[in-house]
């Protein structure tokens, strides 16, 4: 990846799509560290309400964020990183070269899948 | 398919979406008080529920992403959940104002009371949604939607002094009895029932899942313009018909089952029969694609999978979704809430949250990014500027002028 992208216009915001092409959620919001020329670098992709809370200033933020950690297993979790290297290219959307399960994006839909939908007869036809 | 084909699919297709709950009773209800004087309202609504459908499918066929996909990523999340939160909540009235739609098509097919009908027709809805094909849903339901003609067959019965008509629509003026106020009220309600957004979530997310390319333009053009068109028709003669029947005896409209009368006014019992038909059509189509349209915000803006074409258990939070909004407006219809004033409130909303998903839908249509050769030609290009301007007008109109006339009374 070496051409030029607008990180807030063609990054921030973008569907993620697995190795498969399955959707597992969006760009929402972005994680650098100081490279040793002392610029920041791009090393990680975080999704999910974890990222998103944050990424709104005021009390709708806030409210994700409790809602989230509220409803998380962990008792102090961290939002979902992707590291930069797991990215294939970018386009209208961002394609991962990992599974979305092996990334652990998969965790609210298999919970809605395991608990409701897939007890519901007809569901895998 | 041959293209031909196609083009009348869609066209039926958007004639069916344009007419729904909203349609129904504010037709009946503004012609019954206002005459033809409102009349003009549905062309400049229709003229924007035209633009507003024909950019969206454009960018969902250049970009392969909907509508909402494409308001978070120009604007990013704050607005997107704006929108969201606005979508949502417009999505829920007016499907509780479709549900209860349904359940008196039932009432007065049967004489049973409407609330015994409720928990059938959100099964109904479901089952729709869980198990028939996108292509046969829209068919069936396009075309029984067209018993909505009766509208017009009944308005020519009726029989009207087409001169007279002509003079009231061309030089529109307010009843005695009624405010300024109330007249400009029930102008915006007209405008958003044109305009219900749901109507462009669900057709640019079709076209996404039909996998629409350069060669459907075409498609998409006659579609938004000849099937929305006809519809804005449909609805002119339907104002039309409570102007002739209701107005000249002063009756107001406050049960959707008065609006039977109209039909029935003109063609007896098989007047009544198409309206019921019609009712029915229209409003089950309006709440299957509510449901779905609801269920396209959420996936669009969280990025999870979503669609028709998927098979639900690989689409869980898609349809679980869907499940607890279609529990959640049945509950609703049943707490007793008037179906009348639910639609009111249903289309002045829709008018207020307007400009949120006109706003980016215009920037990307002009963005050659996204569009390349395909972004909007000049002309259109003011024209749908310039009705921005109508809709932010609307939009900042609404609260003070519900306020002012206490929901038009």
């Amino acid at each position: 990846m070496t051409e030029k992208i607008d990180l807030a216009l063609e990054l921030l915001d973008r569907q993620l799509l697995d190795s498969e092409g399955k959707d597992c959620g969006k760009v929402d919001d972005l994680e650098f560290h100081t490279g040793e020329t002392g610029l920041p670098v791009l090393t990680n992709i975080l999704v999910g309400p974890g990222a998103l809370g944050p990424a709104f200033s005021r009390w709708p933020g806030r409210v994700i964020t409790a809602v989230w950690r509220r409803l998380h297993p962990n008792r102090n979790p961290e939002p979902l990183r992707i590291p930069w290297s797991d990215v294939e290219r970018v386009d209208y959307e961002v394609h991962l070269t990992v599974q979305r399960e092996e990334a652990g994006l998969t965790r609210s839909e298999d919970w809605a899948r395991d608990l409701i939908i897939g007890k519901i007869p007809g569901s895998s036809s | 398919m041959g293209k031909a084909l196609a083009v009348t699919l869609g066209i039926v297709s958007s004639i069916g979406g344009f007419f729904d709950m909203g349609e129904i009773v504010m037709t009946a209800a503004i012609g019954a008080r206002f005459g033809f004087g409102l009349v003009w309202v549905v062309v400049v609504g229709t003229i924007g529920i035209i633009l507003f459908a024909e950019m969206s499918g454009r960018i969902a066929t250049l970009t392969h992403r909907p509508v909402f996909d494409v308001v978070r990523e120009r604007l990013g999340p704050g607005f997107g959940a704006a929108n969201l939160i606005a979508a949502l909540f417009i999505n829920i009235v007016t499907l509780v104002a479709e549900i209860a739609g349904i359940s008196i098509a039932f009432q007065l097919a049967t004489s049973l009371n409407y609330f015994l009908w409720v928990p059938l027709a959100v099964v109904l809805v479901f089952v729709i949604i869980w198990k028939v094909t996108f292509e046969h849903m829209e068919r069936a339901i396009g075309f029984i939607g067209m018993a909505m003609v009766v509208f017009a067959a009944a308005f020519f019965k009726l029989g009207p002094d087409m001169s007279s008509v002509f003079h009231h629509i061309i030089n529109p003026d307010v009843p005695n009895g009624e405010t300024t106020a109330t007249y400009w009220y029930y102008a915006v309600a007209l405008f958003g029932a044109a305009l219900t957004p749901y109507e462009v979530f669900f057709y640019s997310s079709g076209a996404v899942e039909e996998k629409w390319d350069r060669k459907d333009l075409n498609v998409n053009k006659a579609t938004a313009y000849i099937g929305f068109s006809v519809g804005g028709v449909i609805a002119m003669m339907a104002i039309g018909v409570a102007a002739l029947v209701f107005k000249p005896l002063g009756i107001d409209i406050d049960e959707l089952s008065q609006v039977a009368l109209g039909p029935a006014a003109a063609f007896g019992t098989i007047g009544l029969v198409l309206f019921i038909v019609g009712l029915f059509a229209s409003t089950f189509g309006a709440a299957i694609e509510v449901t779905l349209s609801t269920g396209y915000s959420l996936g669009q803006f969280f990025g999870w999978t979503w669609g028709k074409l998927v098979k639900p258990i690989e689409a869980a939070r898609f349809h679980l979704a869907m499940i607890v909004l279609l529990i959640l407006a049945g509950i609703l219809v049943l707490t007793t809430l008037d179906p009348v004033k639910v639609t009111e409130i249903a289309v002045i909303f829709s008018a207020i949250g307007l400009p949120l998903t006109y706003f980016p839908v215009l920037v990307v249509a002009n963005d050659k990014s996204y569009m390349e050769d395909q972004v909007n030609g000049p002309v259109l290009n003011v024209v749908a500027s310039l009705f921005f301007v109508v809709i932010l007008a609307a939009s900042l109109a609404a609260v003070p002028l519900m306020i002012i006339t206490k929901m038009g009374s």
